[in-house]
């Protein structure tokens, strides 16, 4: 009885956890039904289902995914970078390059073996609480003003120009292959970065 | 007017990502560098599927999907 209770607790607090998440999931896929683009709908949509089934406890329990070398995963960035600056943008080659690298970074990313990081300093934790919450307003003000400005851009092409969503303002720039693939160097190596931290070792 | 105004808080969000990360490198403002908390913040899962779906999505609309929407009205 008693380990029913606290296991309930425990499913509670990881579903108290992952309710933000969840929750900029589904606001991203309300967005992306505004903009008429279902695919991109359907990718938050479903992202957020699985995130609410994994905090509910309703899939299998995680496997351990196989050793991926970090120097490996640099290799292949490189090398994605020469084919997504020359391969035309909106084209078959960069869909297949980027629909790889999504299937195969949200499957380090999800297999992660879980760590434990209660072992924190309180200097520590206090310094992190303090950044996060810095990164979280300046990330929160900057998607404000872009949901604004696309809100408002939906509207008329004066009013588009009045207000320029980033897109607007990056899309004419990546039409260049230089700039498309400087925007592919910093977009694969934030990648890196992201299927790497929140581990120990120095595999990805 | 209002362009610029737009752009301008754009670039001050940019100018505040600077600050923070180099603003962690000075001890006295007490606060984590960006990989220090992202270790932190990236050991749950939920927010790692959540920024590496949204960091994977931005690849996708630049480089692949509909970057620019038409206006409704014309």
């Amino acid at each position: 009885m008693v380990g029913i209770v606290s296991e309930t607790r425990a499913r509670g607090r990881a579903w108290l956890r992952a309710a933000p998440w969840i929750f900029i999931l589904a606001a991203i896929c309300v967005v992306q039904v505004i903009r008429a683009q279902p695919f991109d709908a359907v990718i938050f949509g479903v992202g957020a289902v699985i995130l609410a089934l994994d905090a509910a406890g309703a899939l299998p329990a995680r496997r351990v995914r196989p050793s991926t070398p970090l120097t490996v995963l640099i290799a292949v960035a490189a090398a994605l970078v020469v084919v997504l600056a020359f391969a035309p943008r909106h084209g078959v080659i960069a869909g297949i390059a980027v629909g790889a690298i999504g299937i195969a970074a949200v499957s380090i990313a999800w297999f992660l073996p879980p760590l434990a990081t209660g072992d924190a300093q309180p200097d520590r934790r206090v310094r992190v609480r303090r950044a996060a919450i810095g990164w979280a307003c300046v990330a929160l003000v900057m998607c404000l003003v872009e949901l604004w400005s696309f809100l408002m851009g939906r509207l008329t092409v004066e009013a588009k120009g009045a207000h320029p969503a980033i897109s607007e303002l990056l899309d004419p720039v990546l039409d260049d292959p230089l700039a498309r693939a400087v925007f592919a160097i910093v977009w694969l190596a934030l990648g890196v970065l992201l299927v790497t931290r929140g581990r120990r070792s120095h595999d990805a | 007017m209002m362009r610029d105004i737009t752009i301008s808080i754009y670039l001050l969000c940019l100018a505040a990502a600077l600050v923070l990360a180099i603003g962690a490198h000075r001890p006295s403002w007490r606060l984590a560098k960006v990989t220090e908390m992202l270790d932190s913040v990236l050991a749950e899962r939920a927010p790692r599927i959540v920024l590496v779906v949204f960091w994977w999505w931005l690849g996708w609309h630049f480089l692949v999907g509909q970057t620019v929407d038409a206006p409704v009205l014309g």
